[in-house]
């Protein structure tokens, strides 16, 4: 449903650029999992990582070059993040934390390449991140502790006679989590490029604000540069308070 | 890449010692300012955290009264019960965000 | 004219409860307001206290998000 862009008129649109389009078709009755546009830039993103990665390491040397410092930062610094957070035992499930950093970084920046489609706008695809997660750590939980994970509900040191409530809301809270994970990054990512989509419209809509919204523009782009980087930043540090939370039980 | 024997490989290491010294200092005197503006933009971002961390929980725990009601047929009765369930997770969770905001400046801040 | 008067009346509903965002927006000023008439009193004490400034927002905020989610309950699932 493209509409012409009329001289003079605001025409907003700015849920359009989220729109799936199928390349084609493979129709299971269930579902349809052809091929769309958010795997294409999906595919994109992963391959951009691999690119990126072993160009990077594939000249190794003692001392750096520019692509590999770059990844040997990002490299540090998640290692850094996971050991900070969750212990030296939590490093065991570094290269899972990793490939979720770099993915959504990936993914998040490819998508403000104009024209481009952000993968992680979508909730389908954040809530997959986020449950993901949130199985495997508990999971991880149940492996370690047994069925003295359970004990993480059971607020041990309340009145007695409080203990049963208190555990109702501890197993809610628990269960709220990968919802607002996923909601934190989804939400964020599609505001972002909502409002540049609706910006952009006013400069459409009238010459004389064609100026201070291509200034706006500008100025958006940046944050959401800042947003896309610090979205994958806090998904992450979040999946590793919750990875101690299943490792330490508080 | 030459093999590190003698005296080649410890000028290297001379070299490599000061250079990762230079890069500390350098992280250093950037590390301040930096670490002001994200800050800036972080508290904006811990506000709708919060919001979104309540909200969740209340809608979570009137789904499970809403489920419990649909077992059993008592329309209003769980999906209140638990809602308040819901409403006191929310509010314990966005308490102890709010002390790793704390524990975190504290870090920070020195 | 089309439609009929249930969903009139949802319409009218939705409208009724977007009006308490309108609370949570005058709930949020207040809070802010009055933190900033304090911090400007007692600077140093601010610092602590903008922890509880989140907590605040977030209660208040969280309410008028109720409220919109009654409104898009009342459209979209009732």
């Amino acid at each position: 449903m493209a509409k012409e862009a009329v001289e003079g008129e605001l025409n907003i649109d700015p849920m359009h650029q989220f729109d799936i389009k199928y390349f084609f078709d493979i129709d299971l009755g269930i579902a349809n999992i052809g091929f769309t546009n958010s795997a294409l830039f999906a595919f994109i993103a992963v391959a951009a990582i691999v690119v990126f990665l072993w160009s990077a390491v594939s000249g190794h040397s003692l001392v750096p070059s520019r692509m590999q410092s770059v990844a040997e930062s990002i490299y540090e610094f998640v290692r850094n993040m996971v050991r900070d957070t969750a212990g030296d035992e939590a490093l065991k499930y570094f290269p899972y934390i990793f490939t979720v950093f770099i993915f959504i970084l990936a993914c998040n920046l490819i998508g403000m390449i104009p024209y481009s489609f952000t993968v992680t706008s979508h909730f389908a695809v954040t809530v997959f991140l986020a449950l993901s997660v949130f199985i495997s750590v508990t999971v991880i939980g149940f492996l370690k502790h047994g069925m003295h994970f359970f004990s993480f509900f059971w607020p041990a040191q309340a009145p007695a006679a409080l203990r049963p409530v208190l555990c109702i809301i501890e197993v809610i809270s628990y269960l709220a989590r990968p919802i607002s994970h996923s909601i934190r990054l989804g939400a964020n990512m599609m505001a972002g490029h909502a409002v540049l989509k609706v910006i952009g419209a006013f400069a459409g809509a009238s010459a004389l604000l064609v100026v201070p919204s291509v200034l706006g523009i500008v100025g958006l782009t940046a944050l959401e540069v800042l947003v896309a980087v610090l979205q994958a930043y806090v998904f992450t540090i979040l999946t590793c308070v919750y990875l101690n939370d299943a490792l330490n039980l508080h | 890449m030459a093999a590190p024997d003698g005296k080649a490989g410890e000028t290297d290491r001379k070299s490599l010692d000061e250079l990762g010294a230079r890069i500390d200092a350098a992280r250093q005197q950037l590390d301040g300012p930096k670490r002001e503006q994200t800050t800036k933009y972080k508290t904006l971002n811990r506000a709708w955290q919060m919001v979104v961390e309540l909200v969740v929980s209340v809608v979570v725990g009137g789904c499970i009264g809403y489920a419990l009601d649909w077992a059993f047929g008592t329309l209003p009765l769980f999906l209140v019960i638990f809602g308040g369930f819901g409403f006191a997770a929310g509010i314990k969770t966005i308490l102890a965000t709010a002390r790793g905001f704390i524990d975190e400046d504290d870090t920070a801040s020195p | 004219m089309e439609g009929d008067i249930a969903n009139m009346g949802k319409y009218i509903g939705a409208g009724l409860a977007a009006i308490g965002m309108g609370g949570a927006g005058i709930g949020v000023g207040t809070i802010a307001g009055n933190f900033l008439a304090g911090a400007l009193r007692n600077p140093a004490a601010a610092q602590g206290q903008t922890p509880m400034l989140f907590v605040g927002i977030a209660l208040a905020e969280a309410l008028g998000i109720f409220s919109f989610l009654v409104a898009l309950l009342l459209l979209f699932a009732v």
